[in-house]
């Protein structure tokens, strides 16, 4: 494509970068309101207990203490079935995961909410607690709940409509099985006995936390109308709109979320946990409420990502090809169902071309914190699986691991799991653009010494992504300046991207773009910022926006100029005839022109809105080359690439950056991240000091392939999704990479240094 | 964070004299560990809420570093990590606490952080430090290691309780034959650090043997021995913030290539540094090689009782005997 861009396709710093680098940007908890109070919850220190008595008394008495707030003291309409963990907003008689709030007490300032917390006085009853994940399994497990009559098993059951076989939860179900589904094609047992090869193994993947910057915090207002106001730390305005309305019970327009800045989410902050306990307070004080994880509290209250077990099965014949896969995948939700066992399962078994093939998915509840998402939910998990499984079958056959996967790679038409063909996709694409890389050329750069080992490894990952409806405004200012205005939380730079489209669609120079986040009550509607989405959706909305702000005035111009519209064209600032760019008309007399008093001309308002745009799959392969000390178990990452099919890179820097925070944060789930929860459910490592995110000594230069299949309509120019696939493999090319180092293999994340030894059968037992 | 008075003290004896009036004072410099722990709540019956900081930062002279050819190093116990990585005196003359030194935590928190402060420095065991374990440290009857999680726990010498020492500057004091000057109430009194920590068989309380009312103000090392050689080595999860899951601190002192006198030290691996006299024996008046490097190392763990997830410290404790021996020696 030999197309030449102004403005997209460019390398353009964030605008909102350098105040954010030098600590200008405001987050929700530098904001102080008129009238504020500081709510603070009393967590539970059980994963699993009644609560026999509960006195708040001497808290609500304390100096300073506005009001104390128990379950019982929350208003009655109120939804508190225990099925929807945003509506289980303080612990009513059970508590079912270490961590979960009991009480919460509000005070003139957050230090005095705090103390007060020790003066409430709780007597709990501890209950047997289910944590591992194949007990969850048992029929004679003991349940994680009393009541399992609330469970609302109906968001997983939406998924399934194309699943082949779908069997609902019976009463033979085991209790703490939430949900069970079977995906089949063809007859895998024929092919395992007619194949050459067949691996058969099982994986574990720990819980892990998305380590966000900001913790979760919110601050809530609500009036003497009933009208609440919200600041908080979102990836979703108008979900956190929706998902609040709906805890209220209150129709949406009277609920207002601000758009304020969000240090990290990474799918943490779809659901607005950090908003819900404040604004039913708010509700009953009619006062600003602020309430502020901490970030123990947020390591251990939050809602990371689940643990996984994975058993998998696969046949090949002589020359390479997949003749079948089974698997059983095992996600745990943690206290409320809604995991993304269908994500996990489908990705699975979506990477390459399986002719028989069956996936069994199951979802267990247990005593933990419930799960939300992490960057394609569900697939690092089923990545490191089928991944460390394929690179197995590569060594039995013989073969380059490298060449028998693009031998397998599904292509445009191919079947995943559940039934769906992939439209137009880029793996073949990534994998032979693999093979053009410093880090494929380099590989063998570095020999083994001093005793320790050096390795190569790498995987396949892919995320379907996700999309909604979207809207969006651009609007010229009397100043010959642009607005551009979305409902869309910048998450990842969008609203920079954003920029650089309308850039590109006026002609007009990007510091002259001003793009914002409106708030709730006056931005157009956009989804949650999540599913590698944003930039596809509402992108295609600010393009066809900018596109009618731009019909608009070319219809102005060229009645002024008694031409026709398209003789026109816009470029640096001003629109004007082609081939005689003396007759031109700038931006800033349109300007004057469509905001003056008296003046005959219409305001120039564009507007783009879209439904949900066609599917566009995201595939990587990335690579890990490292060095592993065999007698100590350390691994130190010498080298990483990560090659993405992105479509089209609207903001290649911005991608690239993207991509490589991808890559850091799933080499931290290859060989550091994990949460401990010891025997009776309590997590022990609710630190940033014990639970440990990898820093820059730990990482090494992450190189960046971009690989351009754009696909017609599923974004700006073809854009694909790009936030989620770069998570989705490093943990398993890691994992190989150990693994071609020093000939053993970890069959659980992360590999430490003690899993790695076990595996050199080092460690007695 | 719990409300806490500050008080400065000007002197050094002004900070015995409110750590003796107030029982529940705690005298603070850098604070990276103090205040993280008065935030996590950790408290119980031999545990007060430790509600009063008696800031020592402000004694004069408390953070010198001085050297003499004749009576060796003397640190005030002040000084940070960074000053004495940064030190001429340390980096030349001793240039196994240089490295041991510049180890800690992060270099932000090396800036702060003070030699006392890391030999003084609480355990970081994660059922000690969660507000709702009641072990035997805070007076409680329990150790939580023994039946959860222990992977970073003791694999010599645990005993009631199975935490690890967590410094990386103590093993270097005690390979270096260091002592201790301690101020309290009754006056001054130089202890050397191989009796300076304390196990749990001797008070489950405490690591160490300062009393409430005593401060450490000073550490003493020996002027550096001719040909003497050293080693630090340290492994751990991550390339920073992160305690040792094993360290070592090495000293030998060659004759003609054998070993006359030496100290090892690991931390990470018993509730106090543990010097390894086993190992020790193993090479005395020998040549070191990778056969004798290796008998003295599984000399040293012959003792070890792994717990239920700790038995890879085992293979990391020796493997970093055994490397530290051979880059001490040279050989």
């Amino acid at each position: 494509m030999t197309t030449t861009y102004r403005s997209v396709h460019q390398r353009q710093p964030r605008l909102e970068g350098a105040a954010k680098v030098t600590g200008g940007t405001v987050y929700t908890a530098d904001l102080r309101l008129h009238r504020m109070v500081h709510a603070k919850a009393l967590r539970a220190p059980y994963a699993h207990a009644l609560i026999k008595r509960l006195d708040v008394s001497k808290a609500r008495a304390y100096p300073g203490v506005v009001g104390v707030f128990t379950a019982a003291d929350l208003p009655q309409h109120l939804p508190r079935d225990g099925a929807n963990r945003l509506h289980t907003v303080l612990a009513d008689k059970e508590v079912m995961y270490y961590g979960q709030p009991v009480a919460a007490v509000v005070a003139d300032e957050a230090s005095v909410a705090e103390e007060a917390l020790d003066l409430i006085e709780v007597e709990y009853q501890e209950l047997p607690a289910v944590l591992d994940i194949l007990d969850a399994l048992k029929q004679d497990a003991p349940p994680v709940r009393h009541s399992m009559a609330g469970i609302d098993r109906s968001e997983l059951a939406a998924h399934t409509t194309l699943a082949a076989a779908d069997e609902q939860t019976t009463e033979k179900t085991p209790p703490n099985v939430t949900h069970r589904m079977v995906w089949s094609r063809g007859d895998v047992e024929r092919a395992f006995k007619e194949a050459d090869v067949v691996v058969e193994r099982s994986f574990r993947a720990s819980w892990t936390h998305q380590g966000y910057i900001e913790p979760m915090s919110g601050i809530v207002d609500c009036d003497r109308n009933g009208d609440y106001t919200v600041w908080t730390s979102t990836q979703g305005d108008f979900t956190t709109r929706e998902g609040l309305a709906k805890v209220l019970g209150v129709p949406e327009t009277k609920v207002r979320v601000n758009f304020v800045e969000m240090g990290g989410g990474f799918g943490a902050k779809i659901q607005p946990f950090g908003a819900v306990l404040p604004a039913i307070i708010a509700r009953i004080l009619r006062r600003p409420v602020k309430y502020i994880f901490s970030r123990s509290e947020d390591l251990r209250s939050a809602d990371p990502s689940s643990q996984a077990y994975i058993e998998t099965k696969l046949a090949a014949k002589k020359d390479g090809a997949f003749t079948a896969f089974k698997a059983r995948a095992v996600y745990d939700s943690g206290s409320f169902p809604g995991s993304p066992l269908m994500a996990g399962a489908n990705l699975l078994g979506a990477y390459y071309k399986f002719p028989n093939l069956e996936i069994e998915g199951l979802e267990v509840i247990t005593n933990r914190v419930s799960q939300g998402a992490l960057r394609a939910p569900g697939t690092p998990q089923a990545t490191f699986a089928i991944e460390s499984t394929v690179d197995i079958m590569a060594k039995e056959l013989g073969m380059d691991p490298l060449e028998l996967r693009i031998k397998n790679a599904v292509t445009q038409g191919d079947l995943m799991p559940n039934g769906r063909a992939f439209s137009k996709i880029g793996l073949v694409e990534v994998l032979q653009r693999f093979k053009e890389t410093s880090f494929w050329k380099n590989r063998n750069g570095k020999p083994s010494a001093n005793g320790k080992k050096v390795g190569v490894g790498f995987a396949v990952g892919g995320w379907l992504g996700g999309g909604s409806p979207s809207s969006a405004s651009v609007e010229l200012n009397a100043d010959g300046t642009v607005s551009v205005m979305v409902g869309a939380n910048d998450v990842t730079g969008t609203n920079t991207s954003f920029a650089q489209i309308v850039s590109e669609a006026l002609g007009l120079p990007i510091e002259r773009i001003n793009v914002k986040t409106g708030d709730t009550s006056l931005a157009p509607y956009a989804g949650v910022s999540a599913g590698s989405k944003t930039l596809r959706t509402v992108g295609l909305s600010v393009q066809r926006a900018a596109q009618d702000a731009l019909d608009q005035m070319f219809k102005i111009v060229s009645e002024r100029l008694e031409c026709s519209s398209e003789d026109l064209e816009s470029v640096d600032g001003q629109i004007r005839v082609k081939g005689s760019p003396e007759k031109a008309i700038t931006f800033e007399l349109l300007g004057t022109m469509s905001t003056g008093f008296g003046s005959p001309t219409p305001v120039i308002l564009g507007r783009g809105n879209v439904g949900t745009p066609a599917a566009a799959p995201g595939f990587t392969i990335q690579g890990a080359k490292v060095e592993v000390d065999p007698e100590t178990g350390e691994v130190n990452i010498l080298d990483a690439v990560c090659v993405q099919d992105v479509g089209f890179a609207i903001n290649p820097l911005s991608v690239e950056g993207q991509i490589q925070g991808g890559v850091a944060q799933s080499l931290g789930l290859g060989f550091s991240e994990e949460m401990v929860w010891d025997d009776k459910g309590v997590l022990r490592n609710p630190t940033l000091l014990d639970y440990r995110i990898p820093t820059a000594l730990d990482l090494p230069r992450i190189e960046t392939a971009l690989v351009e299949v754009p696909v017609e309509g599923a974004g700006p120019y073809g854009a694909k999704g790009v936030g989620e696939p770069p998570i989705a493999a490093g943990a398993a090319a890691l994992v190989n990479a150990v693994s071609d180092a020093v000939g053993a293999r970890v069959y659980t994340l992360p590999a430490t240094s003690e899993r790695i030894l076990a595996a050199l059968g080092k460690l007695p037992g | 964070m719990r409300p806490v008075k500050y008080l400065a003290a000007p002197t050094w004896r002004d900070a015995i004299n409110a750590l003796a009036k107030y029982p529940t004072a705690k005298a603070i410099a850098g604070g990276s560990d103090l205040l993280g722990w008065i935030k996590d709540d950790i408290t119980g019956a031999k545990e007060p809420q430790w509600d009063i900081l008696v800031d020592i930062r402000t004694i004069k002279e408390g953070a010198a570093i001085r050297f003499s050819r004749n009576e060796g190093l003397r640190i005030g116990s002040l000084a940070t990590l960074t000053d004495l990585e940064s030190a001429k005196e340390v980096q030349e003359n001793y240039p196994l606490l240089a490295s041991a030194v510049g180890h800690p935590a992060s270099p932000g928190i090396r800036n702060v952080g003070t030699i006392g402060g890391n030999i003084n420095q609480r355990p970081r065991c994660w059922y000690l430090r969660g507000a709702e374990f009641d072990c035997y440290k805070k007076g409680g009857d329990f150790c939580f290691a023994v039946t959860g999680k222990n992977e970073y726990h003791a694999i010599l010498e645990g005993e009631l309780c199975y935490i690890v020492h967590p410094s990386d500057v103590a093993p270097a004091l005690l390979a270096l034959d260091a002592k201790a000057k301690i101020l309290g109430p009754k006056g001054e009194k130089t202890v050397p650090f191989s009796e300076y920590f304390v196990g749990p068989r001797v008070d489950v309380i405490r690591e160490n043997i300062l009393q409430h009312d005593e401060v450490l103000t000073e550490i003493q090392i020996p002027p550096p021995v001719p040909s003497s050689k050293s080693s630090f080595l340290k492994v751990t999860n991550r390339g920073v913030y992160d305690f040792a899951i094993v360290n070592i601190a090495t000293w030998l002192k060659l004759n003609n290539g054998s070993v006359e006198d030496s100290r090892i030290v690991l931390s990470g691996v018993a509730p106090t540094p543990h010097r390894s006299t086993a190992a020790e024996g193993v090479i005395k008046g020998k040549r070191i090689d990778e056969a004798l490097a290796k008998q003295a190392a599984d000399q040293a763990l012959v003792r070890a009782r792994p717990m239920s997830d700790n038995a890879y410290k085992v293979e990391i404790a020796k493997t970093l005997i055994r490397r530290s021996l051979l880059e001490a020696a040279g050989a």
